[in-house]
């Protein structure tokens, strides 16, 4: 780890204010950030600990949806008696990820900043487009399961490795954002950057950017499902997961809400997909054709091949389950 | 849920006068010098320093009766610290509550021997240790005699004192201690041993580890752990590819950082290496974490050597090549197999890969060297202190006698930490330091990137079966780098010891028998990894039967036991193994019907014929080990690809129980080890490096990957305690793999050929 | 950096880099040597400790952020005469081997089991909603972030489930 300076913020003006630079980071849960810098694959000159500001609750919003604190941990966001019951998708997905003593400390934003585990990126002795701009890209030719077959490019094929914002991708969740210009907010479908030509910039925040909440609208309703499928049934990343919420009315689909993960460079989302599925009635043909929309542009570099039919399957299944008539 | 039965199989009295002829095979390590024409020592005999029985070596007695015994052998978790001292408590009379344990230092002239590997510590020690308890009885009895005057068959020790009933007087332990110590020890041939009718720790349960409190309160000491007045830290860059050197180093940023006092380059040892450090370049600072800093600092060009493309994808392909070459020597050929082949009605064909793999034990290798006044005194985590102690003198220039090395306990060994390399590099850099105490400590990524990996291996099976389906002919080649190759030029073949673990010594009821071992070169450091080649051989083999009953549309279990054949005793030297785990063949028979036993208690177990929802299946495997017979029964279900292992049953028949818990302990842990080993367990190389660097890659099983159900069956437990014991520690896990893939054949029809089954069943 | 950790109900005045991670402060700054260091990253939970009622890995964490924190190591849980109740089944049960493992699987379920009775939800929870049941699903699921390589997996659920047994009958 190379050395840094410390700085304890007391509000969010004086953590924004203390950032700023590229050099800088917030720090809060730190399970991601301080591997990373014990393998000096990210060096900060500044670490901001933000973990003494008041970010970590959760409230209901006017219009019957929920405001994350950025600082709410993964385990108290997941047994939030309001998240089991309104958004189970959610609460389902984070369970699904890492173990009790990370959950513990990963935060709702640092976990929506976690960075890929691409083996390559760790590696310092690799080459690394992400890591190290214009180095190149290992992973292409190299090992790569459980890298992308979507939104990949050239220069890199990176996953992004949270389930957390898979969830909330398909909640159409909402990040709330202080900067030095004041708070906004951007959803999670814009929050994430594809790779192109500078995977390096992963998300729209700037240097002084601190996400400070994350938005959910209202109980989306439906059948919520979050399936992944992985090395070990416990701790380990997904090599493809689907967050589903999915209503059926009248024998016909009636929303359909689909984000995945494992696949691309950011949670996935295709609005064809969904398009495809509301107003059908479902049946294996269906679900099979949501899969060639989804996966029409999926490419596989050797090792990740096996992603391709596997999303297939497991959408299938997810779908499937989603649409049975209840018992 | 943990379930389980003692089983008592009664044993057919064990035939005499087969012809022996064996010898001995010490791998690597040089022995005490024997002429040709010494008749053959086996076991314990035929170890470096042998043993030792006196028991003023293990057993003290302090004035207030605290009986401390002193245990040689390294604990790693197998339990030995408990079973040994329960050995002597008993035979000693002493309460279990007054026995304390010490950690002898590695002295072999003192002790015996002292690797603790090869499933051995209770093998060779439970009758020395018996009889050093029960001579330090005899001497209790003695001096109580005297101090009464009355003859020593009056008096009788007991729950840890000497009474005398015509008297009714008695004395506590603690005070005839002295006295007693100061008596000569009676003569072997005078020592009368307990009728284990009398035994109160051996065979029983609940003891309980001698360690437990400070294990559960976070007291003890591992290597890890030591600490020394004075102490700096130190890590090692090591070449990346095995054999590499350093060929330039830059260190001015590393000595740059406060902290770090000294930068150390480590000759690499030439081919073969031994337990030499891998070479490389060191940092000694003020803390580990300094030195790890220091190390990132360093600039090394490193001179990468023969290895620098070894590939463990090409190279499976290379070894695939070999294994379908009729080149190979030949290990052992019984009747005619090219004719039987010829004639037979089907011919199968399989062929088996295991992959490289890192013992990773939850303690990395970790040593604490100080050096003063010309003497070393080390404190390491180490299963073989007496190698380590030469290594070190031979090392540091240093006569073995001013060389100490203590023993921590250690953090899970698993074979890794029968290597002193780590030590040696404590020793180098604490030298470099004119003797200040340095602490090595090895990360988890140095771990798993430079070890010494379980041999990768094929293994090509082909057989001919009858219009019956019965086996007529039977090919067994084995291609697999040798751990030979770190103790001499490449050999490129098998010892005779790996090739005794499974292969040539697995009983088959089978008439023609070829067995061939073509070349194959070591591109990585091998070292032995629990069960050693038994884990290829097991899975080949057990896996093949399972594939001819299926040719054969048998039932496995069924078409197992008559492969393994009829009840019968077999010389291991008629069918090629010269080895027989270094024990004498006429005390240690290939006995078939202990081997069947455990396979119809393992398939009792797991209630074998039992109808099966769709997508789960059992499986069933049996191997003889360690001079010990297990079979493993599992039961699979696989879901979207992903296999799961909700139960097994595993038998064992390790001859007479002295710690059953122990024995347990083994067998679940070796389960589940063997689940990993399947499922997911593996270390590939590009470039002359291994891919994996911690547990996030390097993947062990977790507790949700365990199977929910394990019964453990203990056959044979009513063996007599003077009948030659089996291993425990390794034996458990070979037959657990086969017994794994099996099952899932049977629950989707499809073979797991190659290990770890990974994304196989995925796509 | 100049900060204080209260561990095991006592203040430690620290001067130390900021780099310190939780796990080293207590190793080799402290003597606290029960918690160990397995892997550095978080994988292995050998360096579980409590902080403020939760577990988290110490290696996983930066110690001068812990100012004022209560901190749980496993030599702050109970003595040889005075064992906690997961202490005690973990010699019950046979809940290790090596015990190298032993001091984070003991803080790890400690917390683990005050979690269940919070009634926090797991992967392997049928119903989100519904009264969690100590079984061997739910704790093998809880302490997947436990590795034990010599594989005592029976006997540490085993001994967890006992506790959780009796406190649930308490």
């Amino acid at each position: 780890m190379r050395s840094f300076d410390y700085v304890r913020a007391g509000d969010t003006a004086q953590a924004v204010r203390e950032a700023g630079s590229e050099e800088t980071r917030f720090i809060a849960g730190g399970t991601n950030l301080l591997d990373l810098m014990k393998l000096e694959v990210m060096a900060p000159g500044k670490l901001v600990d933000i973990t003494r500001l008041d970010l970590g609750g959760i409230e209901e919003t006017a219009d019957g949806g929920l405001r994350i604190g950025a600082l709410v941990t993964n385990s108290d966001l997941a047994a939030d008696a309001r998240v089991r019951r309104g958004w189970p998708v959610l609460s389902r997905a984070l369970l699904a990820g890492a173990s009790g003593q990370l959950r513990n400390k990963a935060t709702t934003g640092g976990n929506l900043l976690q960075r890929t585990r691409c083996y390559y990126f760790y590696d310092r002795g690799e080459p690394c487009n992400k890591r190290e701009p214009g180095s190149g890209c290992a992973a292409k030719d190299g090992v790569n399961r459980i890298l992308a077959i979507l939104g990949t490019s050239e220069h890199c094929i990176a996953t992004h490795p949270s389930d957390m914002a898979v969830a909330m991708r398909a909640l159409d969740a909402r990040v709330e954002i202080e900067g030095a210009e004041g708070r906004r907010e951007v959803a999670l479908g814009e929050f994430y950057r594809l790779p192109g030509d500078t995977p390096q910039i992963e998300t729209v925040l700037k240097p002084d950017d601190l996400i400070t909440a994350v938005l959910l609208p209202a109980p989306a309703g439906g059948r919520q499902i979050y399936r992944k499928v992985r090395d070990r049934s416990s701790y380990a990343f997904a090599l493809v997961s689907v967050a589903a919420v999915i209503e059926v009315e009248d024998g016909v689909i009636s929303k359909a809400q689909l984000a995945f993960g494992g696949l691309g460079p950011m949670p996935w989302r295709d609005a064809d997909v969904e398009a495809a599925l509301v107003g059908a009635a479902p049946s294996a043909a269906l679900f099979d054709r949501a899969a060639d929309i989804l996966l029409a542009e999926a490419k596989g570099y050797g090792g990740n091949d096996f992603k391709i039919p596997l999303t297939r399957r497991t959408l299938a299944a997810v779908l499937t389950q989603a649409t049975e008539a209840s018992a | 849920m943990r379930n389980g039965s003692i089983i008592n199989v009664s044993r057919r009295a064990l035939l005499g006068g087969i012809g022996a002829g064996g010898f001995v095979l010490a791998v690597g390590l040089p022995r005490p010098g024997r002429a040709q024409e010494e008749e053959p020592e086996f076991g314990r005999d035929a170890m470096p320093n042998g043993w030792r029985d006196d028991p003023n070596i293990f057993i003290a007695i302090a004035p207030d009766g605290i009986v401390t015994v002193t245990c040689h052998r390294s604990e790693m978790g197998q339990g030995v610290r408990t079973s040994i001292a329960m050995v002597v408590a008993d035979e000693l009379g002493a309460e279990w509550e007054n026995v304390r344990v010490d950690q002898a230092p590695g002295l072999e002239e003192k002790y015996g021997n002292q690797d603790t590997d090869g499933s051995r510590s209770l093998r060779h020690f439970f009758m020395p240790m018996r009889r050093a308890g029960a001579a330090a009885r005899t001497m209790l009895e003695q001096a109580a005699a005297d101090e009464w005057g009355v003859d020593v068959s009056e008096v009788k020790a007991e729950g840890h004192m000497v009474g005398h009933a015509g008297s009714g007087k008695s004395l506590g332990y603690g005070e005839l201690a002295a006295a007693a110590m100061d008596l000569e020890v009676p003569a072997r041939d005078s020592l009368v041993l307990k009728d284990p009718s009398e035994f109160r720790y051996i065979g029983t349960s609940k003891i309980g580890l001698v360690d437990n409190m400070d294990i559960t309160t976070g007291s003890t000491t591992y290597g890890i752990d030591v600490k020394r007045d004075g102490m700096l830290y130190a890590v090692v860059a090591r070449p990346p590819v095995y054999g590499g050197r350093v060929a330039s180093y830059d260190d001015s940023a590393a000595l740059a950082i406060e902290g770090v006092e000294k930068v150390v380059k480590i000759d690499a040892s030439d081919f073969p290496t031994e337990f030499a450090p891998l070479g490389g370049v060191a940092v000694i600072a003020k803390n580990t974490y300094l030195a790890m800093k220091g190390r990132d600092a360093l600039t090394i060009e490193w001179e990468e050597g023969p290895n620098a493309d070894y590939d463990s994808a090409a190279y499976h392909e290379e070894l695939t090549q070999a294994a379908a070459s009729r080149e190979g020597k030949v290990i052992r050929d019984e009747g005619d197999f090219d004719g039987a082949i010829g004639l037979a009605d089907q011919v199968v064909d399989a062929e088996y890969y295991i992959p490289h793999l890192a013992q990773a034990p939850m303690e990395p290798p970790a040593a604490v060297v100080e050096i003063k006044d010309g003497r070393a005194e080390a404190w390491a985590c180490t299963q073989a202190p007496q190698v380590t102690r030469l290594r070190l003198a031979e090392r540091l220039g240093l006569a073995e006698e001013n060389v100490t090395v203590n023993v921590t306990l250690l953090g899970g060994g698993f074979g890794r930490k029968s290597k002193p390399d780590f030590v040696l590099e404590a020793g180098i850099l604490s030298q470099a330091m004119d003797g200040t105490p340095v602490k090595l400590t090895w990360s988890r990524e140095d771990d798993i990137q430079h070890g010494y990996y379980h041999t990768v291996s094929v293994e090509k099976m082909q057989a001919g079966l009858d219009a019956d389906g019965k086996p007529t002919a039977w090919l067994h080649r084995t291609a697999a780098p040798t751990i030979g190759s770190i103790f001499a030029p490449d050999p490129m073949q098998k010892l005779p010891f790996e090739l005794g673990m499974g292969l040539l010594n697995m009983p088959l009821a089978i008439e023609n028998i070829r067995a061939e071992n073509p070349q194959a070169a070591a591109h990585v450091r091998i070292g032995w990894y629990r069960s050693v080649s038994n884990i290829p051989h097991a899975f080949a083999i057990q896996s093949f039967v399972s594939e001819l009953a299926h040719a054969a549309g048998r039932d496995p279990k069924d078409y197992l036991l008559e492969v393994i054949g009829p009840a019968r005793q077999i010389d291991p030297t008629n069918q090629g193994d010269v080895w027989n785990y270094g024990e004498n063949p006429d005390a240690y028979p290939i006995d078939t019907g202990r081997m069947a036993a455990v396979v119809e208690a393992a398939a009792e177990g797991i209630e074998w014929g039992r109808d099966m929802q769709e997508g789960r299946g059992l499986g069933i495997a049996g191997h003889y080990s360690f001079v010990s017979y297990v079979a493993v029964a599992a039961e699979v279900e696989v879901v979207d690809g992903q296999v799961v292992v909700p139960r097994v049953s595993i038998a064992i028949d390790c001859g007479a129980n002295v710690n059953p818990d122990r024995i347990r302990s083994q067998m679940e842990g070796a389960v589940i080890m063997g689940v990993g080993q399947a499922l997911m367990t593996e270390v590939t190389f590009a470039d002359g490096r291994a891919q994996q660097a911690n547990f996030d890659t390097y993947l062990v099983p977790r507790m949700d990957a365990a199977p929910k159900r394990i019964d453990v069956h203990i056959v044979g437990s009513d063996a007599a305690y003077d009948r030659p014991l089996g291993g425990v520690g390794e034996p458990g896990l070979p037959p657990v793999v086969p017994a794994i893939t099996n099952a899932i054949f049977a629950a989707t029809g499809q073979r797991i050929r190659q290990l770890p089954i990974a994304d196989q069943l995925r796509s | 950096m100049q900060f204080n950790l209260d561990i095991n109900g006592e203040r430690h005045a620290l001067d130390v880099d900021t780099r310190t991670t939780l796990l080293d402060a207590l190793r080799d700054h402290l003597g606290l040597t029960g918690s160990k260091k397995g892997c550095d990253h978080g994988q292995c939970g050998a360096c579980t400790v409590i902080v403020n009622g939760r577990r988290i890995n110490s290696c996983l964490t930066l110690a001068c952020m812990h100012d004022g924190d209560e901190i749980t190591t496993v030599e702050g849980l109970g003595a040889p005469e005075d064992l906690s109740p997961l202490q005690l089944a973990f010699v019950e049960h046979d809940g290790y081997q090596c015990g190298y493992c032993t001091p984070g699987q003991i803080c790890s379920a400690t917390a683990m089991l005050d979690e269940i009775k919070a009634g926090w939800p797991s992967n392997v929870t049928g119903d989100l909603e519904a009264q969690v049941d100590a079984s061997i699903e739910e704790i093998s699921e809880r302490m997947s972030g436990n590795l034990c390589r010599c594989s005592c997996y029976p006997g540490i659920v085993d001994a967890i489930r006992q506790v959780a047994r009796e406190e649930a009958g308490a």
